[in-house]
């Protein structure tokens, strides 16, 4: 019995080698923003997450880009950029769709998985 | 014999991380040139790669901005190799090393960014030294070579909150 123990806990420390395991987040990974800037005066053109908690992403106004390279968390499905100098709320519509939602301007945006 | 044994685990250790430390998690995560210079420098870099193989990268050159996002292809296998001043920086496998500390560990390998109109060969390295018994890490960086424009540029690690896998991999006490 005991040894039976000792093996799931090892399978279990096994399966949480650092680096070995999968992504631990769903919002790991690349996503990009498709329309005009005549359909949404703001949109996020497109982001990387690492699951180090590090990311890219390039905003695009009616008449500027921006890019920013910083650090993102998620708290009860809303995004964080930058200790929570951005915030977004988001929702998944499927597993290569999700809605971001800024709260501070009530607009949503919808970006697809790369690829 | 005992210093044997304890090079022997330390070499075993390594190979047993260098398994699962793939070209794909020793890139993942950001990189930036020097971040002082990010909002006013007329050159910027900054990379994000994903795990999954899809990146972001900002190249801001003479105040023109360029983005892109895609996917990316590492080399299937990634050479590490420490440096050893000592012996007029002589390459030799990282498995292989068997003499004390050297000062920088080192990754080389090729990357494809989208559909191989960018192929650039990149170098990891990091400086390893050895404190109170335990090897100490530090200072990751990444240099990209561009091979169609000859530019190489040094980007820093951001630091994320879990551990690099390249450390993450080495055993922390001999």
């Amino acid at each position: 019995m005991m040894r039976l123990l000792n093996s799931k806990l090892l399978l279990a420390l096994v399966m949480c080698v650092p680096g070995c395991s999968s992504a631990n987040s769903t919002l790991v990974g690349s996503w990009e923003g498709k329309g005009t800037i005549e359909e949404q005066p703001f949109q996020f053109t497109s982001m990387t997450f690492a699951p180090d908690g590090t990311y890219t992403a390039i905003a695009r106004y009616s008449n500027a880009e921006r890019f920013m390279t910083g650090h993102w968390k998620t708290i009860n499905k809303t995004l964080s950029l930058d200790q929570g100098t951005r915030t977004y709320a988001y929702k998944f519509k499927d597993e290569s769709k999700i809605l971001f939602t800024d709260t501070h301007r009530d607009e949503t945006l919808q970006l697809n998985r790369v690829p | 014999m005992i210093q044997l044994s304890r090079l022997t685990g330390l070499v075993l250790l390594f190979a047993a991380g260098t398994g699962c430390v793939t070209p794909g998690l020793m890139l993942s995560g950001s990189w930036e040139t020097d971040r002082q210079f990010k909002d006013n420098a007329a050159d910027y870099t900054a990379l994000t790669f994903a795990p999954d193989y899809t990146y972001t990268s900002v190249i801001r050159r003479e105040g023109q901005v360029q983005t892109w996002t895609g996917m990316w292809q590492p080399q299937l296998t990634t050479t590490m190799w420490f440096q050893d001043p000592l012996s007029d920086y002589t390459k030799f496998p990282a498995s292989d090393f068997d003499t004390t500390p050297e000062n920088r560990l080192l990754a080389d390998g090729f990357l494809i960014l989208e559909d191989g109109e960018q192929l650039n060969s990149y170098r990891i390295e990091v400086e390893a030294s050895i404190q109170d018994g335990a090897w100490i890490f530090t200072d990751p960086h990444l240099i990209l070579h561009n091979k169609q424009s000859g530019e190489t540029v040094t980007l820093y690690r951001v630091q994320g909150n879990s551990t690099w896998p390249l450390l993450s991999m080495m055993p922390t006490s001999r």
